[in-house]
C-alpha cells in the first residue's frame, strides 16, 4: 500500500555550468542529500536522536551482543562464568531430550493457533465489518480479551476448565459428552492453553482484518455484483486478494507471538502434566531463573531467535510475491 | 499489566545492570563487617503467623540492640529461591535469609550462605543445645548452611471419629505399611461424589521419599551423583503407593486434580479416613474443624523401619551481606528462650530446643493443648531424613515429577519410567547439570 520512495530517478541539471564537465557521481544521491540537508543537519539530527539511540545501544544492542557472549558459558550468576565454547550449543541438539520436546510442544501450539487464529478473526472481522447501529459495542467486545491482564484471564478460564464446575464441561455435558480433565490430562491441556490464546488474542487480530477490510473501495464489490459475483465469488476474487497484504502481516506477527508463548502456561500447567505444555520459553525461564544456567538459556534464547528469524525469513520470500499491494 | 515474556526480558535487564554493578563492588564487600547498622531478613509469605512473629521478635531485639535495626522483608512465597538468589546475584542481598532443606547442598557447594559453624565457634555459641539432628541436618561437606528455631517432619493425620465409628483401631506408632493398608480397606466405603476414601495419600516429593526410604531405598547416592530411585526397593515402595490408587483406597493424583482438591482439602471435608502428605503446618488447618475428632500420628513403618523427610526452614547469612555479625547477633537472640518463647507459639514445627518442648509458651498454645500434636513428632525424631544430597535439586525434582505424572496415573511402569529417569538424570547429578550450563 504504501509508496515506494523512487529510488534512482537521476538529479535534474547535474553538472556545473561552463568549462570542463566535472566528473559526474552517477550514483543517485541520498535522499537526504537530495533533500538538501547539509552536514550541520546530520550533527543536529543525531543529537536529536542520541537519547533514543543510547538507549537502543545499552539497553537492546549492548544486550544482544551481551547475551551472544553469555550463551559461550556456563554461568549461575553466583559463581564466576566459566568460558565454554559453543558447549551449551552442543548440550542442547545432542544431549538434552526436553530441548527437542519443549521446541515440538511450542511447534504444536503454533499450528493450533495460527490457522484458527487467522481464520476465525477473519470471519469475526467480516461479521462485524457492518454498518448496523451498535456494531461498535460488539467490536470493542471482541477487543476487551485482548486488553485484559492475563492473570486474570488465567484464572477465569482455569475455572472455565474445570472438570466438576467448568462451564466447558457443562456444555459439552448438554450433549452427552463426558467430563474431560482438559488442564490435567496431557492430551487435552495444549488444545485448551491454544484455545485460551486464540481467544485472548482474536480482537487484536480481527482489529487488523477490520481496517484491512474497510480499506477496500466499495465500488469493486459493485462491479463485481455487476458482473453477476455472489458473496462467494465476491470473498474470492475481491476481499480475500485485496485482503493478503493484512494476512501476510497477520501471519508473521502472529507465528512470532505463537513462538514466544510462555504466560498462558506458566499461569495455567507449569508446564504438566507430564512435560505436555512444556513450551520453549518456559522451559527456557526454567533454565534461566529456576536452574540458573544462565549460558544455556542465553543459547536456548539465540536458538529461537534464529528459528524465529528463519521463518520470517521464508515468510517474507515466498508469501510476500503472491501479496498483491495495489489494485493491479 | 506488562507481559511475562517481556518482564523476564526487562529482568534480565535490570540483573545485568546488577550485575555490573555488583562487579564494580565487589572489593569492597568483605570489608565492613560491622555489628551495627540496618539488617533485611527475607521471609516467604506463605505463613503470616510466622512473619507476625518475627516481627515482634524484631522489636525485642532492637531493644537489647539499639545500635542495629531490623527490617522484615516479605517475599511472594512463589519463586521465593529464585528471588533471594537474584537478590544475592545482583549484589543486594538480605544479610539474613530463609531457605528450605532442599536447597542446602546448592548453598554450600555455590557458597552463598556463611558457614555458621566458623561464627558459633569464635561467639562461644553452643551448638549441642539444639538437637544433634537439626545440626547434622543443616551441616552439608562439613560447612553449617543455616540455623533454626524449629523443625517439623513428615506425620500422618487420622480421623478419630470415622475410625471409631467403623470399629477400627486407631493408628499407633508401631503400624506398618500393611497396617495402613488394611485399615484404609476397612474405611474405604461407598462410592461416586459420595465416597469415603480410607486414605489420601499425596505423593509429593516429601511423602514419596519418605516411603522409599522406609523401604530401604534411597533417591541417590550417598554423594548425591548416583541415581538409585529404579532400585528394586525404590520400586516396591512405589508400587505401595501406586495400589492405593489402583484399588480405590486413595483419589489418585488425577482424581484430585480433577476435584481440583487438594489432600488437605479432601482429608479436612471429612472424605478421607486418613492423611499422608503433610508435616505439622497441616494442624494449623485442621485446628479450626469442628465436625470431626483428628489426631496425628508417627509415619507406618516400612521393611526398614520408619522413615520421614525432615523440613528445615532455615536462616542463612548471605556470603555478600554487609552485616554479618549484627546478622548473627540476630540469629543468636532468635535461638536464645526469650527468643524461642517469642516466636513458638506461631511456628509450624517444635522448638529446636529440647528443654522448651516443656516451656509453658510452646506447652500451652492451643494446638499443643487441644490435639496432641508433640508426641507424635517426638517418636519421629530418631528417624528423620534429610532431603537428598543434589545439588541441583530442582532441576531433578522438576524431571522427576514430569515422570511421575505418568506413573501415577498408570500410562507409564515405574521400572521402565525410572530406569529411563536414571539415565536421563546421570549427567546432571555428575556435573551438577544436565545442560552442561
Amino acid at each position: 500500500m504504501a509508496a515506494v520512495p523512487e529510488v534512482g530517478t537521476a538529479p535534474s541539471g547535474a553538472g556545473p555550468a561552463g568549462g570542463v564537465p566535472a566528473p559526474v557521481d552517477l550514483r543517485p544521491p541520498s535522499w537526504w542529500k537530495r533533500k538538501g540537508y547539509t552536514r550541520r543537519d546530520t550533527v543536529a539530527a543525531f543529537i536529536f536522536l542520541a537519547p533514543s539511540l543510547i538507549h537502543f545501544m545499552i539497553f537492546i544492542l549492548g544486550l544482544v551482543v551481551a547475551s551472544l557472549v553469555i550463551s559461550t558459558w556456563q554461568w549461575d550468576l553466583l559463581t564466576p562464568p566459566h568460558e565454554v565454547g559453543l558447549h551449551n550449543y552442543a548440550t542442547m541438539f545432542f544431549h538434552d531430550p526436553l530441548f527437542w520436546t519443549s521446541l515440538k510442544a511450542t511447534l504444536y501450539f503454533v499450528l493450533l493457533t495460527i490457522p484458527t487464529g487467522i481464520i476465525l478473526s477473519l470471519a469475526l472481522a467480516m461479521a462485524v465489518n457492518t454498518k448496523l447501529r451498535g456494531i461498535v459495542i460488539f467490536r470493542t467486545a471482541y477487543f476487551i480479551p485482548v486488553v485484559s491482564s492475563m492473570v486474570a484471564v488465567a484464572v477465569v478460564w482455569r475455572w472455565v476448565f474445570n472438570n466438576d464446575f467448568g462451564i466447558l464441561n457443562w456444555f459439552l455435558g448438554l450433549f452427552g459428552v463426558h467430563k474431560i480433565d482438559w488442564l490435567g490430562n496431557p492430551v487435552t491441556a495444549m488444545p485448551a492453553i491454544a484455545l485460551m490464546s486464540v481467544w485472548k488474542g482474536l480482537g487484536f487480530t480481527m482489529t487488523l482484518f477490520l481496517a484491512g477490510l474497510q480499506g477496500i473501495p466499495q465500488h469493486l464489490y459493485e462491479a463485481a455484483e455487476l458482473d453477476g459475483a455472489g458473496r462467494w465469488k465476491q470473498f474470492v476474487h475481491v476481499t480475500w486478494p485485496l485482503l493478503t497484504p493484512t494476512t501476510f502481516f497477520v501471519s508473521v506477527i502472529s507465528i512470532i507471538g505463537s513462538f514466544n508463548v510462555f504466560d498462558a502456561v506458566y499461569l495455567m500447567t507449569q508446564g504438566g502434566p507430564g512435560n505436555s505444555t512444556t513450551v520453549y520459553n518456559f522451559y527456557l525461564f526454567n533454565q534461566a531463573f529456576r536452574y540458573f544456567h544462565m549460558g544455556y538459556a542465553a543459547a536456548m534464547a539465540w536458538i529461537l531467535f534464529l528459528i524465529i528469524a528463519a521463518l520470517s525469513f521464508l515468510q517474507f520470500r515466498f508469501l510476500n510475491r503472491r501479496v498483491q499491494y495495489e489494485l493491479g | 499489566m506488562i507481559r511475562r515474556s517481556r518482564a523476564v526480558r526487562l529482568s534480565v535487564a535490570v540483573l545485568a545492570m546488577g550485575l555490573i554493578g555488583a562487579a564494580c563492588s565487589g572489593s569492597s564487600g568483605g570489608s565492613k563487617t560491622s555489628s551495627t547498622g540496618t539488617i533485611t531478613v527475607a521471609e516467604p509469605s506463605d505463613n503470616p503467623g510466622d512473619i507476625q512473629a518475627r516481627k515482634q521478635l524484631a522489636d525485642q531485639f532492637m531493644k537489647l540492640h539499639p545500635d542495629i535495626s531490623v527490617k522484615i522483608l516479605v517475599i511472594p512465597a512463589e519463586g521465593y529461591d529464585q528471588k533471594v538468589l537474584t537478590l544475592i546475584a545482583g549484589g543486594k542481598p538480605p544479610d539474613l535469609f530463609v531457605s528450605g532443606d532442599v536447597q542446602i547442598p546448592n548453598m554450600v557447594s555455590k557458597n552463598y550462605a556463611y558457614n555458621l559453624d566458623t561464627f558459633a565457634k569464635k561467639g562461644n555459641f553452643d551448638l549441642s543445645k539444639l538437637y544433634p539432628q537439626i545440626i547434622q541436618g543443616l551441616t552439608f561437606n562439613g560447612n553449617l548452611a543455616g540455623l533454626t528455631d524449629n523443625w517439623d517432619t513428615q506425620v500422618m493425620y487420622y480421623n478419630k471419629s470415622m475410625f471409631q465409628q467403623a470399629g477400627v483401631s486407631p493408628p499407633t506408632a508401631s503400624w506398618t505399611w500393611q497396617d495402613f493398608q488394611s485399615a484404609a480397606q476397612q474405611l474405604t466405603q461407598g462410592s461416586g461424589t459420595q465416597k469415603q476414601y480410607g486414605a489420601v495419600f499425596d505423593p509429593w516429593f516429601a511423602p514419596l521419599y519418605s516411603t522409599i526410604w522406609s523401604y530401604g531405598g534411597n533417591i541417590t547416592s550417598a554423594d548425591g551423583k548416583t541415581c538409585e530411585i529404579n532400585q528394586p526397593p525404590a520400586i516396591q515402595a512405589i508400587d505401595f503407593i501406586l495400589n492405593l490408587y489402583k484399588q480405590g483406597l486413595s483419589p489418585s493424583p488425577q482424581a484430585m486434580s480433577q476435584q481440583g482438591q487438594g489432600a488437605e482439602q479432601i482429608f479436612l471435608s471429612g472424605r478421607a479416613a486418613m492423611m499422608i502428605g503433610s508435616g505439622r503446618w497441616a494442624a494449623y488447618d485442621l485446628q479450626s474443624v469442628k465436625r470431626f475428632q483428628w489426631a496425628m500420628a508417627p509415619l507406618p513403618k516400612g521393611p526398614a523401619g520408619r522413615a520421614n523427610f525432615f523440613h528445615l526452614s532455615m536462616f542463612a547469612i548471605a556470603h555478600n551481606s554487609q552485616h554479618p555479625q549484627a546478622a548473627w547477633q540476630f540469629l543468636k537472640y532468635m535461638l536464645s528462650k526469650n527468643g524461642i518463647e517469642t516466636t513458638i507459639g506461631n511456628a509450624q514445627g517444635l522448638p529446636s530446643i529440647p528443654s522448651l518442648v516443656k516451656d509453658p509458651a510452646f506447652a500451652n498454645s492451643a494446638l499443643v493443648k487441644q490435639h496432641d500434636t508433640v508426641k507424635p513428632m517426638l517418636q519421629s525424631l530418631p528417624t528423620v531424613h534429610r532431603a537428598p544430597n543434589i545439588v541441583a535439586f530442582n532441576e531433578f525434582q522438576d524431571k522427576l515429577d514430569a515422570v511421575m505424572d505418568g506413573v501415577w496415573s498408570g500410562k507409564q511402569d515405574p521400572k521402565t519410567a525410572l530406569d529411563a529417569f536414571c539415565k536421563s538424570v546421570g549427567p546432571l547429578l555428575q556435573n551438577g547439570s544436565a545442560a552442561g550450563a
